[in-house]
């Protein structure tokens, strides 16, 4: 154990040290004899342990090209005299003791030749992985090797089960969700529609649902990639909530999201849940039991025009009542009716609850003031979660949420706050480019840049490029 | 031990750090601002959709909403009340009615289109143009007439400086004119009135854009073409016209920013189908 950890410690030595070495010293490096001591190691490969025979020298590794190939699954063969790797279209060329390696036609001089042992050829490990298009980093203390191509210039990462990733990628016409497996990166299509709007994914993450430019509501199966139409109902549909036992969709109706309803996927029955007649509710939450609801109503600004002389532009807007303000809804109540929980004009965003009675919220109070982490339930007015720097996002998972805040300039920070004790921890800093996360369980995601990261080990390992 | 994994952390940190986290104070949440949107009924629950998922990646941005029939929107504008006109035509030429906005930039955001509807007591499911034409403007005035039962046809016309009245003129009365006025015509304020009205007066017609046609009303074929996406898209419904907003001069800042989102592939491939608008790029 204590042997492991020391080689461990040596190996990404070697690694770091050579990542600092420049083209000039490269080019004035001597051959030397070296101690032909080969050792070996656990290395993550495309996320799969493998035990790679390497050999450390000047600061370098050298590792086996046969245990590495087969961990890769690269294709290895020889011709005359010349040792080829193939893998994913790219393919790296050396000669026994050569201090030549030619990947994709480009040739490139090693630090230290290729060495063989015992009939086994050992080569420089960063050199030769770039060669195949892959990149080296460390994860949990191993050294991570990863070949996988990765989706590129995805958005929007939901958890979809355990360790796969739903993002989607729009193009000219419409837009294709893909599952991305969150330990390599590997990626497979899942649905390519020209209208489908966005896949919500089930709390069970064994399916999602959409609805089509029809208003109709469809539910894919995440393992087979079967979608079925559950409703014809052609209502526009805003928003679709899964119930917390995956059983039942609840959505808003209509282009204004004026009612909240109820579907059953298995029978197509649709059965209206409020219809108060009141406009432009949003993020809707629903309560585990599919009784208690909480969402968001925007007023809009009062307008008082004449188009009799259009010239004379005889138009004023107050837009005192233009506010967004959260409800709660209790349907087990007979006759019950909405509860305004807010009152106040800041803007209120990532509006959530985990039991359709207490809201959680980001309060935009102005452009120049730090935005607070609060939450309401209509007995007292709002009571602040978080406001120690200005939060850009919060999702709830599992009876937590997670902050993620400004910090500086530099860095971002996401924060754990438990819901039934009230305890916040900070668990990460982030770069300052990390602008949303992803949780599911233990498991989360950052958007950084465009790009989606995944938290493996201690560090973030990208699984789209 | 720990000391160990301290050290082994700080490596990885460094690793991470070099491999990419590098700082930017550009992120794309620190754009500022106030947006005051008014305008077409029509593009409302596009304009508040679009504002919903703008602020979550912009919450400093503060977007304020109000419709009131599409001549409001320039006018809003020209008054400087509004950043963003919603127009149901292009303001910044002249069409039937309504004299060019000068100085103002006509911004696309999407296509819209327009359905002849009738309450569901109608037993008519298809008009020619020129029934629709002697309809609208008081020649016909009972159903019998254009092979519905004896009933005096109710005629709901929206107010003068709607946009959705200047495009069914256009498109689906080929420019002839409206009747103005008589016991069975009515005149209504939004979109939300005009659905309201049709929805609960027996042998009422009226037009509407697609978005607000419910199942509690009947969507009128015009000439044996039902007003639907495919049929724009395929040609055959000519009854649509294109969005816009309007700006003074060109859009800066978080308007700029509030009308690239609109306009972005992601909205016009996502949400704006979903509240049954067309994108811009189906018609081009």
């Amino acid at each position: 154990m204590v042997m492991r950890k020391a080689l461990a410690v040596s190996v990404m030595a070697a690694i770091v040290s050579v990542s600092a070495v420049g083209a000039a010293s490269a080019a004035s490096a001597k051959p030397a004899a070296m101690a032909a001591q080969v050792q070996s190691a656990t290395f993550k490969v495309n996320g799969s342990d493998a035990t790679i025979r390497f050999v450390a020298s000047k600061g370098e590794t050298l590792v086996s090209v046969r245990d590495l190939s087969k961990a890769l699954e690269a294709k290895l063969s020889t011709s005359n005299g010349t040792t080829v790797v193939s893998l994913n279209g790219h393919t790296v060329q050396f000669k026994p003791n050569g201090k030549q390696l030619v990947a994709d036609g480009q040739s490139k001089s090693l630090l230290q030749p290729v060495k063989s042992v015992n009939g086994t050829s050992y080569i420089a490990l960063r050199p030769f992985i770039a060669g195949l298009g892959g990149t080296l980093s460390i994860q949990a203390g191993a050294i991570s090797v990863t070949t996988v191509k990765l989706l590129e210039g995805a958005e929007n990462p939901r958890f979809a089960g355990n360790g796969k990733l739903l993002v989607s990628k729009t193009e000219d016409n419409g837009r294709t969700d893909y599952l991305v497996d969150a330990k390599t990166g590997k990626y497979e299509t899942l649905l390519s529609s020209s209208d489908a709007s966005d896949l919500v994914v089930a709390p069970n993450g064994a399916k999602a649902a959409y609805t089509d430019s029809n208003g109709a509501v469809y539910v894919i199966d995440l393992a087979s990639k079967v979608s079925s139409k559950v409703s014809d109902d052609s209502n526009i549909k805003p928003e679709l909530v899964w119930s917390s036992d995956s059983s039942a969709i609840f959505f808003l109706q209509g282009d204004k999201g004026s009612v909240i309803a109820k579907l059953d996927p298995a029978s197509g029955t649709i059965t209206k849940v409020l219809d108060d007649k009141v406009d432009y509710k949003s993020s809707l939450s629903v309560s585990p039991d599919g009784t208690k609801f909480i969402y968001v109503v925007t007023t809009l600004g009062t307008v008082t025009s004449d188009a009799t002389n259009v010239d004379e532009d005889n138009v004023s807007i107050d837009y005192s009542a233009n506010q967004s303000q959260i409800y709660a809804f209790d349907a087990s109540v007979k006759d019950g009716k909405p509860a305004k929980l807010t009152a106040t004009t800041d803007d209120k965003v990532f509006v959530e609850s985990a039991d359709g009675v207490k809201a959680y919220y980001v309060s935009v109070p102005s452009e120049d003031q730090d935005s607070p982490l609060l939450a309401v339930d209509g007995s007292s007015t709002p009571a602040t979660v978080y406001a120690d720097s200005d939060v850009i996002e919060s999702v709830l998972d599992g009876g937590k949420l997670y902050v993620l805040a400004a910090k500086n300039d530099a860095s971002n920070v996401i924060y754990q706050i438990d819901l039934s004790t009230g305890a916040k921890k900070q668990l990460y800093e982030v770069s300052s480019e990390v602008s949303s996360i992803a949780v599911s369980g233990s498991q989360i995601a950052v958007v950084k840049d465009g790009q989606v990261l995944v938290l493996q080990g201690s560090s973030w390992k990208n699984v789209t490029k | 031990m720990r000391k160990w994994i301290k050290s082994l952390s700080a490596i990885t940190l460094a690793i991470s750090l070099a491999a990419g986290f590098t700082a930017s104070a550009d992120a794309a949440s620190s754009l500022k601002g106030k947006i005051v949107i008014n305008g077409s009924s029509a593009l409302l629950p596009l304009t508040l959709q679009a504002a919903s998922e703008f602020k979550k990646l912009n919450p400093k941005v503060k977007i304020s909403a109000s419709a009131a029939g599409s001549i409001t929107g320039p006018q809003s504008v020209r008054k400087g009340i509004a950043d963003i006109g919603a127009v149901d035509w292009d303001a910044s030429t002249d069409v039937p009615g309504f004299k060019k906005f000068d100085g103002q930039v006509a911004n696309p955001v999407a296509v819209t289109v327009f359905a002849a509807v009738a309450n569901k007591n109608v037993g008519v499911d298809n008009l020619t143009t020129k029934q629709l034409q002697d309809i609208f403007s008081g020649k016909i005035t009972n159903w019998k007439d254009v092979g519905g039962s004896d009933e005096k046809i109710v005629v709901v016309n929206r107010k003068f400086g709607s946009g959705t009245r200047v495009n069914f003129q256009m498109k689906a009365l080929n420019g002839s004119e409206f009747m103005s006025k008589g016991d069975n015509y009515k005149e209504v304020g939004s979109s939300g009135d005009m659905k309201t009205t049709i929805e609960t007066t027996p042998n009422a017609i009226g037009y509407i854009d697609l978005p607000y046609v419910t199942d509690k009303m009947k969507a009128l074929k015009i000439n044996g073409v039902a007003p639907t996406t495919d049929n724009v898209l395929n040609g055959k419904y000519k009854v649509w016209g294109i969005g816009y907003f309007m700006t003074k001069g060109k859009p800066t800042g978080a308007t700029k920013a509030f009308i690239d989102y609109i306009q972005s592939k992601e909205f016009q491939n996502g949400s704006l189908k979903k509240l049954k608008f067309i994108p811009l790029s189906a018609v081009k």
